[in-house]
C-alpha cells in the first residue's frame, strides 16, 4: 500500500482534509528539502527564500491534486520546487540553461575555487566535470539534494537499480581514478 | 562512515547559498494559506464538529418523539361501489355476476330496491354493488356495463364512487408501514367491515357508502369506527373488542 509506504502521504491526505496539524507536520518535514533544494540553484538568500515560500504557496494550492498512486510526496515537492527554480530563471533570462540550472549542475562549473581546500578536493572536482551529464545529474541529486535512490528513480523516469548502479559505478571510477586520495572504505549510502 | 570520496562529493555539491532555516513567519503565512483554502470547505475534526453532532443528535430526538405522538392518517382503498338507478328492469343475477368477473372481486354485495315514485305507473329501481378488494378503477365500469346490456341500461343513471378507509395512526407507525413495507391488509379490513354491515343490517340499516376508520388508542386498543351515509345517516363506534377475534385489524408484511 503506497500510504502505508510513505507517512507523508497519509499526512498529506489529512490535510487535504482540513486537518491543519498534519498540513503543519508536512511543511516541517518538508521544508529542509526544499530550502537545500532551491539554496542550490539560486545566485542569493533572498532569491533562495523567495523561492521556498512560492514552492509552499504551489503546495497549498495543487495539494488536493497530489497523488500517492503516481508518487511519493518528496518526488512531488521536488518537481513543484523544480518548476519554481526554473520559472524563477526564466523571468531573468538567465544565459545559462534552464535544465542545467533546475537539476543543479552549474555550480561545478562556477566559482567554487574557495570551496576546494586542497587537491584532492581538485582532482575529484576535475573527475565530476568530464563525467557525462546524466552521471552528473545523478550525482548531484545524490549528494547536493540529499535524494534517495528511489526518489532521483522517480524524479527522472528510471528505475531505481539502475539508478543505484550508475551512482556506484561512478563513484567507484572516481575513487579508483583519483588514487592515492581515497582511502578504502566503501560507499555508504549517507546522503539521505 | 562516510568514506574520503563521498565527503569530497558532498562538499563539492554544497549549497551555491546558506540554505534558509525554518522561519516562523514563512511558516504562519503558509498554515494561513492552507487554512483558507483548505479548512473552510473540511470538518476539522471532533471539538469543532461536536455542535454540529448535537444539533443532529437533537434533531433527531425530536424527529423520533414527533412520530411517536403526532397523528396522522392516510387513505386504504378498499373497492367500488356502482349504482345503477333506471326505470326500467334490470337482470339483477346477469349484471351483478358480470361485474364480479370484471373486477375480479373478492366479494360483490348488491343490492336492490324498488321504489314507487309520485305516479304509480312509474317505479323506478336502484341497484347498488359494492365491490371489494377488486381491480377496476372509477369510471372503467361504466362503459363495460352499458356494452354488456345496451337495451337494459340505455336509460340508466350509473354512478361509481370509490370506497376508501380511513386509517388514523401515529407518524412512527406510518412511517414504519412505508420503510418496512408493512401493510394493512384489506382482506382483514373488509372482514371487519362486513361483520359490522350484518349488525347493521340486522338494526335494518342499508348503506350506501361506508367510511371505516381504524384509531389505535392509548390502552393498545384498536377502534373501528363505520360511517354510512345514506337517506337516513348514522354512526357507529365499537371497540374491536366487541366484535370478536374474526374482525380483527392485521399488520403483516407485503408479499
Amino acid at each position: 500500500m503506497i500510504l502505508a509506504r510513505d507517512p507523508l502521504a497519509r499526512l498529506a491526505r489529512r490535510a487535504v482534509s482540513g486537518d491543519r496539524r498534519a498540513f503543519t507536520r508536512l511543511y516541517r518535514e518538508l521544508h529542509p528539502l526544499v530550502a537545500r533544494f532551491v539554496a542550490r540553484r539560486v545566485d542569493s538568500r533572498a532569491d533562495a527564500e523567495e523561492l521556498v515560500a512560492e514552492v509552499f504557496r504551489r503546495l497549498v494550492e495543487h495539494l488536493g491534486e497530489f497523488d500517492p498512486a503516481r508518487g511519493s510526496v518528496r518526488a512531488w515537492v521536488l518537481r513543484i520546487a523544480r518548476n519554481a527554480v526554473i520559472d524563477h530563471y526564466r523571468t531573468r533570462k538567465s544565459p545559462v540553461a534552464l535544465e542545467v540550472i533546475a537539476d543543479g549542475l552549474c555550480e561545478l562549473a562556477g566559482p567554487l575555487d574557495h570551496l576546494i581546500a586542497d587537491e584532492r578536493a581538485s582532482r575529484v572536482r576535475a573527475l565530476l566535470d568530464a563525467l557525462p551529464l546524466e552521471t552528473r545529474r545523478l550525482l548531484a541529486l545524490r549528494y547536493g539534494d540529499g535524494l534517495r535512490h528511489a526518489e532521483i528513480a522517480e524524479l527522472l523516469g528510471i528505475g531505481e537499480t539502475v539508478v543505484r548502479k550508475r551512482i556506484s559505478r561512478a563513484v567507484r571510477e572516481l575513487r579508483a581514478r583519483s588514487s592515492g586520495i581515497e582511502d578504502d572504505a566503501p560507499e555508504v549510502s549517507h546522503a539521505v | 562512515m562516510p568514506s574520503e570520496i563521498d565527503r569530497l562529493l558532498h562538499d563539492l555539491h554544497a549549497p551555491r547559498v546558506e540554505v534558509p532555516a525554518a522561519d516562523v513567519e514563512l511558516e504562519r503565512d503558509v498554515i494561513e494559506r492552507f487554512a483558507a483554502r483548505h479548512e473552510a470547505a473540511t470538518p476539522r475534526g471532533w471539538f469543532v464538529s461536536l455542535p454540529k453532532l448535537a444539533g443532529a443528535l437533537a434533531a433527531g430526538v425530536l424527529a423520533i418523539v414527533g412520530a411517536c405522538v403526532l397523528p396522522t392518517s392516510y387513505d386504504v382503498p378498499l373497492g367500488l361501489s356502482v349504482e345503477i338507478t333506471t326505470r326500467a328492469e334490470l337482470p339483477h343475477q346477469a349484471i351483478a355476476e358480470f361485474v364480479r368477473e370484471q373486477g375480479d372481486a373478492g366479494e360483490v354485495d348488491v343490492f336492490v330496491r324498488r321504489q314507487l315514485g309520485d305516479h304509480a305507473d312509474e317505479p323506478q329501481t336502484q341497484m347498488l354493488i359494492r365491490m371489494w378488494d377488486q381491480n377496476l378503477a372509477v369510471g372503467e365500469l361504466e362503459h363495460e356495463l352499458r356494452e354488456a346490456f345496451p337495451d337494459e341500461l340505455r336509460e340508466a343513471t350509473i354512478r361509481e364512487t370509490p370506497l376508501e378507509g380511513e386509517v388514523e395512526t401515529i407518524w412512527g407507525r406510518r412511517i414504519a408501514h412505508r420503510a418496512f413495507h408493512v401493510a394493512l391488509r384489506e382482506a382483514d379490513l373488509e372482514q371487519a367491515r362486513a361483520h359490522l354491515l350484518v349488525q347493521l343490517r340486522a338494526q335494518g340499516v342499508t348503506a350506501e357508502q361506508v367510511v371505516v376508520e381504524v384509531q389505535d388508542r392509548p390502552d393498545g386498543r384498536r377502534e373501528i369506527k363505520v360511517q354510512i351515509e345514506h337517506s337516513q345517516e348514522g354512526e357507529l363506534s365499537l371497540p374491536l373488542d366487541e366484535l370478536g377475534p374474526e374482525a380483527r385489524f392485521v399488520l403483516h408484511p407485503e408479499d
